[in-house]
């Protein structure tokens, strides 16, 4: 296995801060344990983890800061039926409701619930049986929808608070 | 027989800082606005987590990979030397060759599918969605795809060496920021454009371009399909993940097997839930790529729709 010179860098820093550590003035103690090729091995794939983690940590830094998301303005009806219809092609909707805050929509098409919501600066959308999105749990003013897929087990939507209401109306 | 010498070159370990400084001058080019790409934080850091944990997955498989290379190169049929020009060129196109039908079993079976679904997660398409590497592809055992190569005479570490440079080379076309090459590159090498398509989940272009370094298998075995400016892709999988969680990126595939499997009524559905294509449902209740491109073209007969670039995202 090969280490890139931050690497070595990074070792040679721990081995220093080793000897601080154990006070180890000449004793060999880490010399000893440096010496044994496992030790050395184990040592600089555990350094080398660090330093790749610090780097990580460094990008998702420097991305959060230069902020260049994908534009996602609330959604308008028309923009929530297009991205309805790219993942739910020849479903007709009957009727859609927008969320409050423009994060997301449910579209209802026949006996189906088509929703639509979005994660970072992106949408994920999935379908449910009609009847099981209207029994949607309510919580802190977010209706939650549970879908009976691991990839996507749930999603909340800040929906009208008397949507139950409004959507149970559509249906009778 | 011993292995021949071959020197001890890791490309990808050599490539680490290329990598890390390239995410870094792609980042902040699009922030100056001299190139195209798009990073979220939470994207980009299930990305490079991914990469992370691949790594440490790697170690525990790497060891019986290369061991059983090594295995089945003792009784391998010519000795190849490693020392000429021949000799690596016809691993480069063995190598790339064995790498399109494992890239393209890893699309079409769903069982190899669930190994390296997660590479295609992200709806971001940059040069750290390279980096979303698989945790499961040795566990998956596609890498038996490499040993006819040990059984011919190329050399384990020669072998290893040519996946490295595959691989590497597989980095820098994960990106936006680069439209079209030359003509000439275009159609001989895997490039970004071509890569973006594969990344893509618009119907039309929904299982292609499963090149590693030369695009001509694709054309070759009629999976190519070119760019079109106007159907910009949309990036990450038929059924995008609801969130960013890296456990769930790395084995949500699996776990939709496992629950598959449990409902399986027959052998048949059962082999079907995992080596059928992805999408595949005994009562033709879900979708596979195949019935999402057939139901994309009888649109395009019904109705000819023309996208609007401008709405994409």
């Amino acid at each position: 296995m090969r280490f890139c010179p931050l690497d070595s860098m990074a070792a040679d820093a721990v081995t220093s801060a080793l000897r601080l550590v154990m006070l180890d003035a000449g004793h060999g103690a880490v010399e000893g344990w440096q010496n044994s090729g496992a030790a050395s091995v184990t040592l600089k794939y555990i350094i080398t983890q660090l330093v790749t983690l610090a780097i990580v940590g460094a990008i998702m830094g420097l991305v959060a800061w230069v902020k260049i998301l994908r534009t996602t303005p609330p959604l308008d009806e028309a923009e929530a039926k297009r991205r309805l219809a790219e993942d739910f092609p020849q479903t007709p909707l009957d009727q859609i409701w927008l969320a409050l805050d423009g994060a997301g929509a449910v579209a209802r098409s026949g006996d189906l619930a088509l929703l639509l919501f979005r994660l970072g600066d992106s949408y994920v959308s999935r379908s449910m049986a009609w009847s099981h999105a209207l029994q949607a749990e309510v919580v802190k003013g977010r209706f939650w929808f549970e879908f009976s897929d691991f990839a996507a087990p749930k999603a909340s939507l800040a929906l009208a608070p008397d949507w139950t209401e409004a959507a149970m109306g559509e249906m009778n | 027989m011993a292995a021949p010498s071959v020197p001890a070159i890791d490309p990808v370990t050599l490539a680490v800082p290329f990598f890390i400084l390239a995410i870094v001058l792609e980042i902040l080019l699009a922030r100056l606005g001299k190139v195209k790409a798009v990073y979220e934080a939470k994207d980009t850091a299930t990305s490079l987590l991914m990469g992370f944990g691949s790594g440490i997955a790697g170690l525990l498989t790497g060891g019986v990979v290369f061991a059983a290379s090594v295995w089945v190169y003792k009784y391998h049929l010519f000795d190849i030397p490693v020392s000429a020009a021949w000799a690596w060129l016809a691993i480069f196109l063995l190598e790339d060759f064995t790498y399109y039908w494992f890239h393209r079993l890893s699309h079409e079976r769903r069982f190899w599918w669930a190994a390296h679904v997660n590479h295609h997660t992200s709806q971001h398409y940059n040069l750290a969605t390279a980096l979303r590497q698989t945790w499961t592809g040795g566990t998956a055992g596609t890498w038996a795809l490499w040993l006819p190569l040990s059984l011919l005479g190329f050399p384990p570490a020669m072998i290893a060496i040519q996946k490295g440079i595959s691989l590497v080379y597989q980095f820098w076309i994960h990106t936006e920021a680069v439209r079209r090459l030359p003509v000439w590159v275009e159609v001989l090498f895997n490039t970004p454009s071509h890569h973006r398509v594969h990344h893509a989940r618009n119907p039309r272009y929904l299982d292609s371009n499963y090149a590693g370094i030369l695009i001509i298998w694709d054309r070759m075995f009629g999976t190519f399909v070119p760019e079109l400016d106007e159907e910009p892709c949309r990036y990450g999988v038929v059924k995008n993940l609801g969130d960013f969680n890296i456990f769930r990126v790395a084995f949500h595939e699996w776990v939709g097997i496992f629950s598959d499997l449990l409902t399986a009524r027959s052998l048949r559905e059962a082999f079907g839930y995992l080596f059928g294509a992805p999408g595949w449902s005994p009562d033709g209740s879900r979708q596979t790529s195949t019935m999402l491109k057939a139901q994309w073209a009888d649109m395009q007969t019904a109705e000819p729709v023309k996208t609007d670039p401008a709405a994409a995202s």
